[in-house]
C-alpha cells in the first residue's frame, strides 16, 4: 500500500516549487514571495 | 481562469504545473494563449509534495467523467476529446488548485477528486484577495 501523501492545507507553509519552464527557465515559488500566488496543477494535457 | 485574469490584479502571479513532456508545453500554451508559464514535472515530485496523488480508475473514468468530456466536445474541445482516445500520459493523475498568499502559506488548496473536481473560478478570485489583502 502506497504511503498517504501529506495533505497541506490553509494556514500550512506550501512546500517548495523549484521547475522549469517550456524554455527551461527556473521558476521558484520563494521568488514571487510578497506576492500572492495561484498555483494550477494540471491533470494530464495529452 | 483565463478570461478572467485580470480580477486577480497586477500584483498576482500565475502559474501551471504539468508534467508533459516539455516538447508538448509549447503547442499547448499556444493553442490555449496562456499568458503565465507552464512549468513541467515530469517527476510528479512537486504533485506529490503538494498532496496530489492518482486517483481510482472507477473516479476518473467514471459516468460523472463520461458527462464531463461529453460537455468538453459539446463546447468545442475536440483535441481534448481526441487526446483522451490515445492518451500518453498518466489519466489517473489528479489536478489540483493553489493559492498562497504573501507569507508563502496556504490561503486555498483545493485537491480535485475526479476530472470534474474544480474550484470555482469565483473562489479562487475569492482566495486571492484573501491573500492579497
Amino acid at each position: 500500500m502506497a504511503p498517504l501523501l501529506p495533505r497541506p492545507g490553509p494556514g500550512d507553509e506550501a512546500p517548495a516549487v523549484d521547475l522549469p519552464d517550456e524554455s527551461g527557465r527556473r521558476w521558484r515559488l520563494a521568488d514571487h514571495r510578497g506576492h500572492p500566488v495561484v498555483l494550477i496543477f494540471h491533470r494530464h494535457i495529452h | 481562469m483565463r478570461d478572467r485574469l485580470d480580477e486577480l490584479g497586477p500584483d498576482t502571479r500565475v502559474a501551471l504545473v504539468t508534467f508533459t513532456d516539455t516538447e508538448l508545453v509549447t503547442s499547448y500554451r499556444l493553442e490555449h494563449e496562456l499568458p503565465f508559464p507552464v512549468l513541467t514535472d515530469p517527476e510528479r515530485a512537486t504533485y506529490r509534495a503538494y498532496g496530489l496523488d492518482r486517483g481510482s480508475i472507477a473516479r476518473v473514468w467514471g459516468w460523472r467523467a463520461a458527462r464531463r468530456y461529453l460537455e468538453l466536445l459539446r463546447a468545442g474541445g475536440r483535441s481534448t476529446v481526441r487526446s483522451l482516445a490515445r492518451p500518453i500520459e498518466d489519466t489517473r493523475q489528479l489536478g489540483g488548485d493553489f493559492v498562497v498568499g504573501r507569507d508563502g502559506r496556504f490561503v486555498l488548496a483545493f485537491r480535485g477528486e475526479g476530472p470534474d473536481d474544480r474550484p470555482s473560478v469565483d473562489q479562487l478570485v475569492a482566495a486571492v484577495r484573501t491573500a492579497a489583502a
